[in-house]
């Protein structure tokens, strides 16, 4: 993960402000969904290789290889927690990203 | 950085008001990249079909070639929270939806389709806009932005 350090300006006043204590919540739960990823990868990489997995609260709650099926499946299932949920998709170790 | 992978990842927050739409993004912090993109899972998990999306008049090319992209329309406000839990927010002009790249495997007989999606990518025109600067300390896997 990745910190900001503390702001020598202001913040900014737009769009997610209007919305501030929502916004910051979901990013902090997401923050948290995906530092569980992290922590957990070797163990996923096992049981999803080349799969995209969903994870809330420490659970998978959705997996499958193909993109549309999973979208589908998490908008029937959770759809109130979507926008904090993590979503990987898990690669072999041996696959790089060179951007 | 103590990501997966030691990648510089941060979760932000991306509002479209052109289209209704708004959601949790994890970004990687790409500084080798000119302007910020949405991978696909991201938009799609904002209620985005990624691929109706206009294609941009603008060639996005990278490592691997020509990327197959899209664009969103502006203005896009992208915000990242600091450890105060304030948030800073850029507006954006457009916003490039970086599409899966998609292999067809053979096994057993049969063909598979599969997606490789790439992750969202903060670039310096939010960087830029905040007037951000970056400390990076390869010692510890640490960096952190100063605004």
């Amino acid at each position: 993960m990745f910190d900001m350090g503390k702001s020598t300006g202001s913040s900014a006043q737009g769009i997610c402000c209007n919305n501030h204590d929502e916004v910051v919540a979901q990013i902090l739960s997401a923050s948290e969904n995906t530092r569980w990823v992290s922590e957990h990868m070797a163990e996923l990489r096992q049981k999803y290789l080349h799969k995209f997995i969903a994870v809330h609260n420490g659970k998978i709650v959705a997996s499958s290889e193909d993109q549309a099926s999973f979208f589908r499946i998490l908008r029937t299932k959770e759809s109130k927690n979507l926008p904090m949920i993590a979503i990987e998709f898990i690669t072999d170790e041996n696959e790089r990203w060179i951007l | 950085m103590t990501g997966r992978d030691n990648e510089p990842y941060a979760e932000g927050f991306v509002s479209i008001p052109t289209l209704g739409k708004s959601g949790i993004v994890k970004f990687l912090i790409d500084t080798g990249n000119s302007t910020t993109c949405l991978g696909e899972p991201d938009v799609l998990k904002m209620g985005i079909d990624a691929r109706s999306l206009p294609t941009p008049g603008i060639r996005h090319m990278g490592i691997g070639g020509k990327g197959n992209a899209r664009e969103i329309e502006g203005p896009v406000m992208v915000c990242l929270m600091d450890e105060e839990h304030r948030l800073h927010e850029a507006e954006l002009e457009n916003i490039s939806v970086i599409l899966n790249h998609r292999e067809e495997e053979h096994r057993g007989g049969k063909i598979r389709r599969v997606d490789y999606p790439y992750p969202s990518l903060l670039g310096r025109n939010y960087l830029s806009k905040l007037n951000c600067t970056l400390h990076f300390d390869f010692k510890n896997w640490d960096m952190f932005i100063e605004i």
